[in-house]
């Protein structure tokens, strides 16, 4: 626990260090509810069910959000071990897992931050949240974004040291994201999608999140599966990729 | 107890033996040099004895622990200097001590304490809080060592330290590995294809081509092993006179049979300092003149030669 700790804080510096990645982190956020979301919401008038677009999407941006930071990251350890850093890791009495957890928190702690930044946001200008549950909505949602991060950064992690470079990675994220953000039902209720589009929902992962923090966040009446399946679909993406991921990280010949 | 204690460690990738039954043992505080070729498997016996790569076969022992049994309790007693480069650019040379202490689980005040004994130790203190990507490749190294020290490991290894430095930065690196030596008294495997490397650092040698270690010994008795000093004599006038004093001379002082190579005799002696004075006494007396005088110690690229029938440099 420990070592993932030392990870966590490490990275937290990482990032900290490079102003642009934290101003991003938190522009991007802002750009989508404000420019996005709002033009939606009170230039359109589009609600969904009894709420504003902009609320309704807010669970949708979160995931989003955290989702990228996470993919970012998994290749973060990919950079680490382009740039040999990441020997000295391995070389070192710490076990893998806790080198990739170490980092998942630190890429969870940043997507909270992300999500408080949200949630004050569609609190101010969207009419706010339903939070269905109370302080049990806003835990129950900061958990499930936890483990949608070390899902993804499982992911990213997976597919980084299966690509031989960072460009063949790069490029494989890129024709991933923007795809897997319009299929997760972000922008549009699932059930309004066309058929088709509704069967990709099902196999993405990130449709999963987002369901999960749009029934803690929005209510029942907002999501396609239970809550406690969408969980446990989240639950084995992150088992599998991180297993995957964790067992391929090995130092660069 | 040893060190460090390999036995038989062997690697292959495929038909390709990277390393062949490979044996060695380091004592506590000694410096150990792998001498060999690019390609010759001593970063492969590095990886193996670091817990990075498992063996094919053999085994080996870091203090005590087997590196495929217990990787976790030979991590916590070994430091390694990577061939290749091992730091973040945009760390500082403390924010990588720092994150190495963490990692190692020591007590801050000690790691605070370390960090500034090694900045000292490798002349970094005045550069301690830029990023790293602003040092030069010597001082980079010198952050990768001190590094290394961290956490006080039984054994250091360093996979050919100065590989890539100007003859100035690499000399600073010898200085400051000698200056370790006597501080610390780490036991150290150095791999490197660089002779003076190995003479000025290594107690003993193991000299290493196509996976297989062909001999260990220390530097001067390697060259033992190879003949002894050959004094070269060129002669300016009275080489025939030189000649048969020469062969008269033979077998007194540990004076060997001369071989001529056109105008200057090659005299393998079993010392100089014994024989040099019997030689110019013969000169003198046989009226011969003398255009040049030298005593060759045999370097350890002779040896490397003589034992490969290769030179260090030109190997593949
Ligand atoms: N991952 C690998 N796959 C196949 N061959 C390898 C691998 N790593 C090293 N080798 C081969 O093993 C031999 C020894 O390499 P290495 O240990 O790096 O030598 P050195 O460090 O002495 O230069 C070389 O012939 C190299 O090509
Ligand atoms: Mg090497």
């Amino acid at each position: 626990m420990s070592d993932a700790l030392a990870v966590c804080e490490l990275e937290l510096t990482r990032t900290w260090q490079s102003r642009a990645a934290v101003l991003a982190a938190f522009i991007t956020p802002l750009a989508w509810l404000l420019l996005f979301g709002l033009a939606f919401d009170q230039g359109l008038g589009v609600r969904v069910g009894a709420i504003g677009y902009m609320a309704f999407i807010s669970p949708g941006l979160v995931a989003m959000l955290g989702t990228f930071s996470s993919l970012g990251s998994g290749q973060g350890i990919g950079r680490d071990r382009d740039t040999g850093f990441l020997k000295e890791m391995l070389v070192a009495p710490v076990s893998r897992l806790s080198l990739v957890a170490g980092r998942g928190m630190s890429v969870a702690l940043l997507a909270l931050g992300q999500a408080l930044l949200v949630l004050v946001l569609v609190a101010l200008v969207g009419g706010g949240l339903p939070l269905p549950y109370g302080a049990l909505s806003v835990l129950g949602a900061a958990a499930v974004l936890g483990l949608l991060c070390m899902g993804f950064l499982g992911a990213g992690l997976a597919i980084a040291v299966r690509s031989p470079n960072a460009t063949t990675y790069q490029a494989t994220i890129g024709v991933l994201t923007l795809p897997m953000f319009f299929l997760s039902g972000a922008l549009v209720p699932i059930s309004k999608m066309p058929a088709a589009l509704q069967a990709a929902a099902y196999v993405n992962p990130m449709a999963y999140g987002i369901d999960a923090l749009r029934t803690l966040l929005l209510g029942e009446a907002y999501s396609a599966f239970p809550l406690p399946l969408a969980v446990l679909a989240l639950c084995g993406f992150a088992l599998f990729t991180l297993g995957f991921g964790a067992r391929n990280l090995t130092a660069k010949a | 107890m040893l060190a460090l204690d390999a036995r038989a460690l062997s690697k292959a990738y495929g038909k390709v033996h990277a390393v062949q039954d490979v044996t060695f043992t380091i004592a506590e505080g000694e410096t150990f040099g792998l001498l060999g070729p690019n390609g010759a498997g001593k970063t492969t016996t590095v990886a193996m004895l670091t817990t990075l790569l498992a063996p094919s076969a053999g085994s080996a022992r870091i203090a005590g622990h087997d590196v495929v049994a217990e990787p976790h309790e030979v991590r916590t007693r070994i430091g390694v200097v990577f061939q290749g480069p091992s730091l973040d650019a945009q760390l500082s040379a403390r924010q990588h001590l720092r994150f190495h202490a963490r990692l190692y689980h020591m007590p801050r005040d000690r790691a605070l304490a370390r960090t500034d004994e090694l900045l000292r130790l490798v002349e970094l203190e005045q550069r301690a809080d830029e990023r790293v990507s602003r040092l030069s490749g010597g001082m980079r190294r010198r952050v990768e060592i001190a590094r290394a020290l961290m956490h006080r490991p039984k054994v250091l290894f360093l996979d050919e330290p100065t590989v890539g430095l100007d003859p100035q930065a690499r000399r600073h690196v010898w200085d400051m590995l000698e200056r370790l030596q006597r501080e610390e008294g780490t036991a150290v495997l150095l791999t490197t294809h660089h002779m003076e490397e190995a003479e000025r650092l290594a107690r003993r040698v193991g000299i290493m081509d196509h996976g297989k270690l062909l001999d260990v010994a220390e530097p001067a008795g390697l060259k033992a092993a190879l003949g002894a000093e050959v004094v070269h004599l060129r002669v300016a006038a009275g080489q025939k006179a030189l000649a048969a004093a020469l062969a008269r001379l033979q077998g007194k002082q540990g004076i060997g049979a001369a071989v001529w190579r056109g105008d200057t005799a090659e005299v393998p002696v079993a010392a100089a300092d014994a024989a040099v004075p019997a030689l110019l006494e013969v000169v003198a007396t046989s009226g011969a003149r003398l255009a040049s005088f030298e005593v060759r110690r045999p370097s350890l690229e002779d040896v490397f030669i003589a034992r490969t029938g290769r030179a260090l440099r030109d190997a593949p």
